[in-house]
């Protein structure tokens, strides 16, 4: 019975926090994302 | 004299050792050998299980005892987590980022098809099995090797080679498991959906994110270091361009030596006792439901994205989730082009095919933080 209770204690922490860190990075990366387009058009307009 | 001599020889003979359980394992074996060199599935590791599968079922033999040359290769190289970490930096040299970090809500896709991890482990435990071998056999659903073999020697040794054999057989397997399962959750219509290309991704944010999510990846799951920064230290080799040798050697020969290896010893560990029990097709039934699990669960997360989306997800890049690259993602290529041959899905699919690698890396991480502690 302890067990079970553990298992699910598991399943949850392991969904939750696989969520919770992919979700992170799709934050970071998002934002690493506009940070890099936003300066690659400002070179490209300094260029014209 | 003559009757001691032929004792002897009986005895140090292993013709009269010999049973039924090494024959059966060796037509196994044959048939490894004949899927990788006859039909090419995953040649470069079942020719080397399928060997390693002969030897070890050879009567009298003590290749995997500790002064045994695959006995000292396993102790090292899969005790001590050597060989699949090692692999794992390959994978990362190899591995592309740039769909991913083109279209960074894949991440999301490659976390959903992890969910069958957690779920198979509570059915192998409802099957009987202990909390460690069943959450083992869970992670056989993240399709991806290195992973599968890392954690089942820390969580059960005792179902390494099983669990190793059924993670690769599968894998192979993904063209003929995934198609089925994604015909039936996907209308023609939504196969159909043709997905907008992606923004061009520079190499500084190529080179910014091994370094970044090796950081952010350990910061939150501190047991997830060995696997995250092995694959993106191959990552960075990859993507500085300035490093071609260390890259080379990563990709090439580190990670074909690692490969021999590991196979030998996977399939070293699979002898006629360990393997010819019940246990055995149970966990290869429950690995072929993981892997449909998995899928399942990353295209009705794209659906579920769908919802909000203006510019909708083709759901057949959802199966891709699980991390078998880059053959998840073909597979969703090849579906996608039967509905419309103009339609290519490959470089969207690849997105959560390489999330797939990462979000498996961190939710094997947090099993062995949980269930080791």
């Amino acid at each position: 019975m302890v067990e079970w209770d553990f298992a699910f204690k598991v399943f949850f922490i392991s969904v939750l926090g696989t969520f919770f860190a992919m979700g992170m990075l799709t934050l970071i990366i998002k934002l690493l994302g506009i940070i890099f387009t936003y300066y690659a058009d400002d070179s490209t307009d300094a260029q014209d | 004299m003559e009757k001691d001599l032929l004792s002897l020889i009986s005895q140090e003979s292993g013709l009269l050792h010999l049973s039924f359980g090494h024959v059966l394992m060796w037509l196994i074996a044959g048939t490894l050998i004949y899927l990788g060199i006859k039909k090419k599935y995953e040649p470069y590791l079942l020719l080397p299980i399928g060997f390693g599968i002969i030897v070890v079922n050879l009567p009298l033999v003590d290749l995997m005892d500790d002064h045994g040359i695959l006995g000292i290769i396993y102790n090292i190289g899969i005790g001590k987590d050597l060989l699949p970490l090692l692999i794992f930096m390959g994978v990362g040299a190899m591995t592309d980022f740039g769909p991913l970090l083109a279209n960074p809500i894949t991440f999301l896709i490659g976390a959903s098809a992890q969910i069958g991890i957690p779920i198979i482990m509570l059915v192998g435990l409802l099957l009987g099995f202990d909390l460690k071998e069943a959450a083992s056999i869970g992670i056989i659903g993240c399709a991806d090797g290195p992973i599968i073999i890392y954690a089942a020697s820390k969580l059960a040794p005792h179902l390494l080679g099983v669990i190793g054999l059924a993670g690769y057989s599968y894998m192979a397997m993904v063209p003929l498991i995934q198609p089925p399962v994604m015909k039936l959750l996907t209308t023609k219509k939504e196969r159909r959906i043709v997905m907008k290309q992606k923004r061009h991704v520079s190499q500084a944010e190529k080179i910014l994110f091994p370094l970044v999510t090796s950081v952010a990846i350990i910061l939150m799951v501190p047991k997830a270091a060995p696997i995250v920064i092995m694959l993106m230290v191959g990552n960075l080799f990859r993507e500085a361009g300035v490093v071609d040798r260390l890259y080379l050697v990563a990709e090439g020969a580190l990670l074909n030596l690692c490969t021999i290896f590991l196979g030998l010893c996977v399939g070293a560990t699979m002898n006629a006792a360990v393997f010819l029990r019940t246990e055995t097709l149970l966990i290869f039934f429950l690995g072929l439901v993981n892997f449909a699990f998995c899928s399942v669960c990353g295209i009705l997360m794209v659906k579920l994205l769908n919802l909000f989306r203006k510019d909708k997800i083709n759901p057949l890049i959802g199966s891709a989730g699980v991390s078998a690259v880059p053959m998840a993602a073909r597979t969703s290529h090849i579906v996608g082009q039967q509905e419309n041959p103009n339609n290519w899905l490959l470089m969207h699919a690849m997105g959560p095919n390489v999330a797939g690698v990462v979000a498996s890396s961190v939710m094997a991480g947090i099993f062995l933080s949980l269930l080791l502690s």
